[in-house]
């Protein structure tokens, strides 16, 4: 434990920093004088923000639960706070940007994949939960504002950027869109310019997932756009992989084998994304 | 040795004018003010059962107990050596009946401030509460319930009115400044030791018309087990500059270590904090903040 002096002579403000800190999970303590303050669980590891539908969100019937011996995930709640990561991310309560309100919520896939990231990297990780349920490629399309709020792009790009920015956006979308029995064309358009936007914007890849079999839904079109996205676009990379699964909540990932199946097909797209091991 | 500028119960004022601790809450106008050493609680003495906790704020909201074995129990040299308490057994409260919500709040803002300590893990502490005339919402703070802090500064329902987080480590038996806080712009919080140990936004407003009953340590027949040194309220929210002076003479009063310096980092901001890792998995953690007390110190920091 050693101190540096990070403002010296330091009265009335200070300011200052502590340069080029190793990945990792610690107290950081700050010393006037006799006076010391700790503040724990101050983490240097990847911030993942999240968008898509509903089963981005979370619809679990349980509410899962991330474990790791020594670090502590985080949350960037849509209470524009940070917390602890625990389900439901998708809590509504004290929503800030109501454009990205979500009328159900529950367990979701991030505490599970919390722990295979914190296990494998052995840094913390934090979540910036931006998902919107019944939401369709339309509107997640930026305004002339980029940071516009009041639309779910606005609003995912502003708090991506007020945490400090995200290492990429795992998106799991098209649900509705499949729905609505979108074309493979307009889907395609609607999801290149979102994951431009974000290379613009943010500077990192949209991670897209396909979607899973859904009774009376047709989700070749919505798939097919986002396979070709990824094969053309360097900035996309190809998300969880959820191809023919077929969830016990059907329309969602309910059950816990559900959420746990769509968790490690995140980590294995983060993987090979970034090359983790 | 810090390098405090700060005499015993008196601070500094822009080099000039020295006050005391009494003097300043005076000029702050407190709409209670229950302080153990101070008005004629300063006339009891040690063990003495309080049947009246003497508020010395100018609207003398006085605060009783007419049961014998629900009165506090004045304690003397409790806290930084010399100074006295009221403790609260368990089963001990204060209470004024009628109390006008217009005398004590506003309806979108205010500043309660506690010194207080709590023994052990025991359960339920509601040391400051009123509510509305219908009940739909009123103004109480309990610290702790639960191992949680509660502001519920409007009404009771979370994500309205209240907001509460997990009470900050070395809670129990330890002695603590605690301000509550509601401002005009939404934003709520519960500040320990000078430190932000609960913060939030809040919704719709309190009701203050009508008269309802202000306790101090029973809500809804639950005790709490502990100590009072001060309780205040405001009907205003307390600038950040009258926090620094109160929370100054607060230290140089009791004794409690009150964080002299508030610090922001240049990223999110919360229990855990999490930076990007770059490419090579290293970023800079970026402080800066202000320091309330006078003096010249080197800002130190380690990340351990």
């Amino acid at each position: 434990m050693t101190y540096s002096v990070i403002d010296a002579d330091a009265s009335g403000t200070f300011s200052g920093s502590l340069a080029n800190q190793g990945a990792g999970q610690k107290t950081l303590n700050l010393r006037w004088g006799s006076h010391v303050r700790s503040f724990q669980h101050v983490g240097i590891g990847d911030n993942f923000g999240i968008a898509g539908q509903s089963n981005a969100t979370g619809q679990g019937t349980s509410n899962q639960t991330w474990s790791h011996a020594t670090l502590y995930p985080g949350l960037f709640g849509h209470d524009y706070n940070w917390k602890e990561l625990a389900d439901p991310t998708g809590d509504s309560e004290n929503q800030v940007d109501t454009v990205a309100t979500n009328g159900s919520f529950g367990g979701s896939a991030w505490p599970l994949m919390a722990t295979s990231y914190m296990a494998s990297l052995s840094r913390p990780c934090g979540f910036v939960v931006c998902s919107k349920g019944g939401s369709t490629i339309a509107q997640w399309q930026p305004g002339a504002d980029h940071l516009d709020r009041t639309t779910l792009y606005g609003s995912m790009n502003y708090r991506c950027q007020l945490v400090g920015g995200v290492k990429c956006i795992l998106m799991y979308h098209g649900e509705t869109d499949a729905l609505n029995a979108i074309s493979q064309e307009d889907y395609s358009t609607g999801a290149t310019a979102f994951v431009d936007a974000v290379w613009a914007d943010l500077g990192v890849p949209v991670l897209y997932g396909l979607l899973h079999t859904i009774s009376g839904r047709d989700v070749t079109n919505v798939n097919a756009a986002i396979t070709a996205l990824i094969a053309a676009n360097s900035h996309c990379y190809l998300g969880a992989d959820m191809t023919g699964v077929e969830p016990d909540g059907d329309l969602h990932f309910t059950s816990n084998a559900d959420l746990s199946g769509f968790a490690a097909a995140w980590w294995s797209s983060l993987q090979a994304a970034f090359g983790w091991s | 040795m810090p390098n405090k500028k700060i005499l015993a119960n008196t601070v500094v004022m822009g080099g000039a004018a020295q006050v005391t601790l009494e003097s300043y809450i005076a000029s702050l106008s407190p709409t209670f003010w229950l302080q153990a050493d101070y008005g004629q609680n300063a006339n009891y003495s040690n063990n003495d059962a309080v049947g009246t906790g003497y508020d010395a704020s100018v609207n003398q909201l006085d605060v009783t107990q007419a049961t014998a074995d629900n009165k506090p129990t004045y304690k003397t040299g409790v806290l930084n050596t010399t100074l006295p308490a009221f403790y609260f057994d368990g089963n001990d409260s204060l209470t004024k009946a009628s109390v006008a919500g217009t005398t004590l709040f506003s309806t979108n803002q205010g500043t309660t401030y506690f010194v207080l300590k709590q023994d052990g893990a025991d359960a339920n502490h509601n040391w400051f509460s009123w509510l509305s005339p219908d009940t739909s919402n009123g103004k109480s703070f309990a610290l702790s319930t639960n191992d949680s802090l509660y502001g519920n500064f409007y009404n009771a329902t979370a994500g309205n009115g209240r907001i509460v987080d997990t009470q900050p480590a070395g809670w129990d038996d330890t002695w603590h400044a605690v301000e509550c806080t509601s401002k005009t712009d939404t934003n709520a919080r519960i500040v320990v030791d000078g430190v932000n140990a609960v913060t939030g936004t809040l919704s719709g407003t309190l009701t203050v018309s009508g008269s309802s009953t202000l306790s101090i340590g029973n809500q809804g027949a639950v005790y709490p087990t502990g100590w009072i040194y001060l309780i205040l309220n405001f009907k205003t929210a307390l600038t950040d500059a009258q926090l620094t002076i109160l929370n100054g003479l607060i230290e140089a009063r009791t004794g409690i270590d009150i964080f002299p310096f508030s610090f922001t980092l240049a990223t999110g901001q919360g229990r855990n904090m999490i930076y990007q890792a770059d490419g090579s998995d290293q970023a800079d953690i970026v402080v800066s903040g202000t320091i309330a007390l006078s003096g010249t110190n080197d800002m130190e920091a380690e990340w351990a």
